[in-house]
């Protein structure tokens, strides 16, 4: 320890902590466990140790801080108990209100407990009745998988298409901005009443415009589907293919392989266009001369119709890539247009690469996010029809406040925090190869 | 640091200090707590004046919350030690509340108290929804019964007789099939006979069958009873078409379609009437009749009851009010103001509710189907039983499944959860 630092009255206030230490950490303790014994009335007890304990957690707090800071000039402790004071806010409510929380929910997830009566330990029953007993579980986490599989990308690519659109130096720019910021930072039951009416199949926003475009769409399907058309497509791009290998076999431009290599793959490609070409066309025309969609009512449908809502929730990541645009450093672009670059080159080889660290910061709230969808399936649909939007966190939610199986719930949520840092892990992990950030020495790996 | 310190044991100080309620000597607040919006605190304000002229050391603070968070409101106020003193329960979930002894026993009290007779109230109510393992946990204080609404105006139109207690599936059938119409001629339905209601319990109770066996141990949806039921309703809209497809149905449900007199006939609560109809249906006139008859007669019956909290402080003070609550005074009140069918036969065979003026008109039908009510079973896991049971029966109504195949499906799954659910009750029984 720097000598400097201890005047004389620390000596002093040094042996009044020591005594605050035995009465808080040993004499207060046994005093209030003997009261509890001689009185049994646990109101008054709970009045003197829950400030006992926050007392207990300060004085803990300033053991780790004088053990961690021991070796540290002065400048450093100042410094460190600055970084303290900054984030001092976030501990405390940590601390108090989230820390003991999950401490008990690891304790009750290996029990069985209804709130109301004592819990009952169960060792690890509730975690092996939710992976390998319980097919609303093994539901809950396909429908959060799908959703999270399209809402993610969707969104993380809407976002950024419209952050680009909204970027352009045009004249009142910033209303558009707000008009797209405006559904983010509408409440979530708003948002799902509003939806409930876009998609309602008779009345609904939605069928009334599929109503009027199929009609018109369903001749173009059809004469599309027909396998004649497809076979032409796909004899076309054949063709093409093969005209292209000649020409590399005959000017030479490059080695006769590559030519060859053109010749021999026209058949197959040619043939996969026709395929894919009739069924896509075909479901298409299937599906627009079928009934409209039920959405929220139909088992197929709903989960589809809650990942095209999710698109309204682009402003805010829209906002997010927004800034990171307006971050990157004009010179770059003028470089490039200096050096002859195509809007093409230009987005690729700046834009995207200076937003990487933007993009990243985006999909791992996304990918948070997207577990922990909640509010809407519960207002909209309460996981039906037929457990189609049985979102993870309502059936635990259902779990814990409707069917009042605390310990069960409490082990789901344990499930799902590995998972969520699995992918965050992951994501974390490959961030190193993809995520540039200004003034970062290393290059691409 | 050091002022710092002083200031942590400053806060610590007030902390320690605590605070101390203010009461006026003498006077016990009561809290009862119910469901309702907040409009009707002046009603219950109103009517509790006559309970104060009795008890004047008792007050009580009415708190009213949402139907479908009360009995988390509950469990989680006892758990959490602060309970109210009195609450209305409902029938779907009153089992779980007496079974998690959120509830107080009321036998010693009734013993007790020469004053408080049990045998007025309707035997069917207090068995239904009222006691739990032989005992009694609430007193009933209303009754909710479903029968058949039906659009007079449009049978006169149509020229079907009015329903009966003579109807029986068959007639029900045909009478619905003259009442769908295309009335615009563009090759849609504009007007159906009937709509199933959300409730399916019904269907499978006329047809001779049960959802559970009397034990509770075992589903018994499996039984050709219940799954013909079930197809037979689930028919009344895929394949005869008298009733609103799914689409034609879908956000606006049962009641609005009756009240905008899209359907002829609805099989609903008696709480629709008074809650719904009374504000919405201004276009034609509508009376009701008995649901009509399968293999044998069958209705929907549930309500609602006060209890005591097992946590409750007071529970002498609370004890006069349970009984306030479902006392023929308070009751007749309500039934004349809200149009509640009491629990109290005294109460109900009299002119505080049979004889009033407000639709519909023949109120002797829910009275007389209380005989043939039935409640849904008493079951602590009841809440996750049905969502698991109206999951899959989506599947039936939609008409992606049949109805025999989504009962084979739910019966396992049911049997499962009564049994994975059997261990645990005995282990809280054990425990207390």
């Amino acid at each position: 320890m720097n000598e400097k630092t201890q005047d004389k009255g620390s000596a002093a206030f040094r042996i009044i902590w020591w005594v605050v230490y035995l009465l808080a950490f040993v004499v207060a303790p046994i005093a209030i466990t003997r009261l509890y014994k001689q009185t049994g009335d646990s109101s008054t007890l709970l009045k003197i140790a829950l400030p006992l304990g926050v007392f207990c957690v300060f004085l803990i707090a300033r053991l780790v801080f004088q053990y961690t800071t021991r070796n540290m000039t002065r400048i450093a402790r100042k410094e460190a108990t600055e970084g303290y004071m900054c984030i001092l806010p976030w501990l405390i409510g940590f601390v108090s209100f989230t820390l003991g929380p999950m401490l008990f929910s690891i304790y009750i997830s290996m029990c069985d407990w209804d709130i109301i009566n004592a819990p009952r330990f169960v060792g690890l029953a509730n975690f092996q009745q939710a992976l390998f007993h319980d097919f609303r579980f093994i539901q809950a986490l396909k429908v959060t998988l799908t959703y999270a599989a399209f809402a993610l990308p969707l969104g993380l690519t809407g976002a950024l298409l419209v952050a680009l659109l909204l970027n352009q130096n045009v004249k009142g720019m910033s209303i558009f901005r707000t008009i797209f910021y405006i559904p983010a930072i509408l409440p979530g039951i708003a948002t799902a009443m509003l939806w409930r009416w876009i998609f309602n199949p008779e009345n609904g926003i939605l069928n009334l415009i599929i109503g009027a475009i199929n009609p018109r769409l369903l001749p173009v399907a059809s004469v599309l589907s027909l396998w004649p058309v497809a076979i032409g497509v796909g004899l076309i791009v054949a063709v093409l293919i093969v005209l292209k290998g000649v020409q590399i076999l005959v000017r030479r431009t490059e080695s006769a392989w590559v030519g060859v290599m053109w010749l021999v793959l026209a058949l197959p490609i040619g043939g996969l266009i026709t395929a894919g070409w009739s069924t896509g066309f075909g479901l298409m025309k299937v599906s627009l001369a079928g009934p409209l969609p039920l959405w929220l009512g139909d088992p197929a449908w709903a989960l589809p119709a809650f990942i095209i809502m999710s698109l309204w929730g682009v402003g805010g990541g829209m906002i997010i890539y927004l800034a990171g645009l307006q971050g990157i450093p004009t010179q770059l672009y003028e470089a490039a247009d200096i050096d002859g670059a195509n809007p093409v080159e230009k987005f690729r080889k700046i834009t995207l690469p200076m937003l990487s660290p933007t993009i990243f910061f985006n999909l791992v709230m996304g990918v948070i996010g997207s577990f922990q969808v909640f509010t809407s399936s519960f207002v909209m649909t309460q996981g039906g029809p037929h457990y189609a939007t049985l979102f993870y966190l309502l059936y635990l939610y259902q779990k814990a406040f409707q069917y009042f199986q605390m310990g069960y719930a409490a082990a789901m949520a344990w499930i799902l925090f590995f998972i969520i840092l699995l992918c965050t892990l992951l994501v974390f992990k490959s961030s190193a190869g993809w995520v540039y950030y200004e003034g970062e020495v290393k290059g691409r790996k | 640091m050091r002022s710092f310190t002083i200031f942590i044991l400053a806060v610590l100080a007030l902390a320690l200090s605590g605070c101390t309620k203010h009461e006026a000597p003498g006077v016990v607040r009561l809290r009862l707590i119910m469901w309702g919006k907040q409009d009707e605190l002046g009603f219950y304000n109103e009517s509790l004046k006559v309970f104060y002229k009795d008890h004047p050391n008792i007050r009580v603070d009415v708190e009213l919350i949402p139907w479908s968070r009360m009995l988390d409101k509950l469990l989680i106020c006892t758990a959490a030690g602060d309970t109210p003193d009195v609450c209305r329960v409902d029938s779907t979930y009153f089992t779980p509340c007496a079974a998690k002894s959120v509830l107080e026993c009321l036998d010693p009290y009734i013993a007790a108290d020469p004053t408080f007779d049990i045998k007025d109230f309707y035997p069917e109510a207090v068995k239904g929804w009222g006691m739990y393992d032989g005992k009694v946990f609430g007193l009933p204080s209303d009754v909710d019964i479903y029968a058949m609404y039906y659009n007079k105006t449009m049978f006169d139109k149509c020229g079907v007789p009015y329903p009966d207690e003579t109807w029986d599936w068959a007639k029900y059938l045909s009478a619905a099939r003259k009442l769908t119409k295309d009335l615009d001629g563009d090759g849609k339905l504009e007007q159906w006979g009937c709509v199933p209601d959300t409730w399916w319990q019904d269907y499978v109770w006329q047809n001779g069958g049960e959802i559970v066996t009397k034990n509770n141990k075992r589903c018994l949806l499996d039984q050709p009873a219940a799954y013909e039921a079930l197809q037979w309703m689930a028919d009344l809209r895929g394949k005869r078409h008298v009733a609103p497809s799914p689409s034609d149905s879908a956000d606006i449900g049962p009641q609005k379609l009756f009240t905008n007199g899209q359907v002829g006939m609805l099989v609903s609560g008696s709480w629709a009437a008074p809650l719904i109809f009374k504000k919405e249906i201004k276009n034609f006139d509508y009376d009701v009749a008995p649901i009509p008859r399968g293999k044998r007669r069958a209705a929907f019956m549930g309500g609602a009851a006060f209890g005591m909290l097992s946590r409750s402080k007071h529970k002498k003070e609370a004890w006069e009010l349970v009984k306030f609550m479902t006392s023929p005074t308070f009751q007749g009140y309500y039934a004349r103001t809200q149009q509640i069918i009491p629990s109290r036969r005294s109460v109900a065979e009299s002119g505080a509710y049979l004889y009033l003026k407000d639709k519909p008109l023949h109120k002797q039908v829910f009275i007389d189907a209380i005989k043939y009510g039935f409640v849904i079973p008493n079951i602590e896991c009841s809440r996750e039983m049905n969502d698991i049971i109206n999951n899959e029966m989506v599947m039936a109504t939609l008409g992606k499944r049949s109805a025999k195949e989504t009962c084979m499906t739910i019966t396992p799954i049911v049997n499962d959860l009564l049994m994975y659910n059997r261990p645990r009750r005995r282990s809280n029984a054990g425990g207390r």
